[in-house]
């Protein structure tokens, strides 16, 4: 017997294990009554061990999840980045219409009044640059003889007098601004009319001169352009009165800060042809 | 000694599956480690000790998996004790046969499981496309540990030749 189960061991350690296995498996098999003691048993000693792997498991899965969260939060928090950026720039840029366009309605509503008073025809341009001049106040206009503009044409802003043009290109123009020491026209005291040569100094502020000692003149007064050398209609603002001083005998010494802040410029008016004006056009005509 | 080893790999088995299966869906999991260790023991153990391997590594997979205990231990112990015999008639040494060997006892794995199953009346058993997916994947992967036994076990003859 002893030497059948030697010789046989290992058929019969299968057989055994089939047969435990199959009663393992047959008392499973619902039958109404649960399970039983031994599944029961197996069950209890797995399950902590189970528990663990899950605990674990659900843990590395959560932590994993959360990181793509995180890292999908990251992305959309990047494009909301971008996307304030881009509205940021599109609010800038509609902020800049929105001032352009309140520039050009002043201007246009300027345009309409000053032509229809003094009886001038003007040409709207804007400021392209600054002039290459190697000394003085230049700016360049948008402005050239393709649109008939001429050397000698008054330019004007609604604040006032900005210069004349003194070169003129097929598509461009320069213009030589009031505080050019090069420039001079024929202005005049609002208050009382009386006439002087104003002149750039290269300075913020023009000089009028020939004006006697014993004209009535005070700082404040009001300068505006005569329209005796056919550039400007007469009456147009140029600026205010800063500084009176003795001058050389029988003159005095004025200085005239312009009323126009010529770097924040960017539409002005060509005048084409300068009608009679407000006040000093028909004024000097008589004379 | 060897059977505590044993007993600990097939832990390691367990926790490794369970995590596997918490983590990834089930397509992107198709091995069987459990019938990959009953292979590898088998071809280097006795039918009796592989068989008694199979038993136990079915069983600790019936424990860990949730179903009918025996279930997987029945299919593993005849595993276990088919390939081991095969080994002593057969050479199956060299990495194709190998293969063959995996794809064939996964086949037969899930053929025994479905039959049981049967027999008792339950719905067992895997369609055949997935047998065949996870026979491939088996059929793969248990190159890695057996070129590594390979590899160690011809280091050690040749020490042993020194």
């Amino acid at each position: 017997m002893r030497a059948f189960i030697l010789r046989h061991k290992t058929g019969i350690s299968l057989l055994a294990t089939v047969i435990v296995l199959v009663s393992i498996v047959a008392g499973q098999v619902p039958a109404g009554e649960g399970d039983s003691l031994l599944v029961w048993t197996i069950y209890a000693v797995v399950s902590p061990l189970q528990h663990g792997v899950a605990y674990v498991a659900i843990g590395t899965r959560e932590l994993w999840d959360g990181y793509v969260d995180l890292r999908g939060e990251h992305a959309e928090n990047e494009e909301l980045r971008r996307e304030l950026v881009r509205l940021n720039r599109e609010n800038q840029s509609l902020r800049e219409r929105v001032a352009q366009a309140g520039a050009r309605y002043e201007l246009a509503t300027f345009q309409h009044v000053f032509e229809s008073s003094s009886g001038s025809r003007t040409l709207t341009a804007i400021v392209i640059g600054a002039g290459v001049e190697e000394y003085g106040d230049t700016f360049l206009l948008n402005r050239g003889t393709l649109d008939g503009v001429e050397p000698d044409l008054g330019v004007i802003c609604p604040t006032g007098i900005v210069g004349k043009v003194i070169r003129v290109g097929p598509t461009t123009c320069l213009v030589q601004l009031l505080t050019d020491p090069r420039f001079a026209m024929a202005a005049r005291v609002q208050r009382n009319r009386v006439r002087g040569i104003l002149h750039g100094t290269g300075n913020p502020a023009c000089e009028l001169r020939y004006l006697r000692d014993t004209d009535p003149i005070s700082e404040g007064d009001l300068i505006v352009s005569s329209g005796m050398e056919g550039i400007f209609p007469g009456g147009v603002l140029i600026g205010r009165v800063a500084r009176v001083e003795p001058g050389e005998p029988p003159f005095r010494s004025v200085g005239v800060l312009p009323s126009t802040e010529f770097r924040s410029l960017e539409w002005v008016l060509v005048v084409m042809g300068a009608g009679a004006g407000d006040d000093g056009g028909r004024e000097d005509a008589g004379d | 000694m060897r059977a505590i080893l044993y007993l600990l790999a097939l832990l390691a088995i367990a926790v490794a599956t369970s995590a596997a299966h918490w983590l990834l869906p089930p397509e992107l999991f198709p091995l069987d480690l459990f019938l990959l260790a009953t292979v590898l023991v088998a071809m280097r153990q006795s039918t009796m000790a592989a068989q008694l391997f199979g038993a136990a590594a079915g069983l600790v997979q019936d424990a860990f998996g949730g179903g009918l205990i025996g279930l997987n231990a029945l299919s593993k112990t005849a595993i276990g004790f088919v390939v081991a015999a095969l080994r002593q008639a057969v050479k199956l040494e060299g990495p194709p046969q190998l293969m063959l060997t995996v794809a064939l006892a996964t086949a037969t794995d899930a053929l025994v499981v479905y039959a049981v199953g049967a027999a008792f009346g339950l719905p067992t058993g895997s369609e055949p496309a997935t047998v065949a997916v996870r026979a491939a994947a088996n059929a793969v992967v248990v190159l890695v540990p057996a070129l590594y036994l390979r590899r160690r076990r011809r280091r050690k003859s040749m020490l042993r030749k020194k």
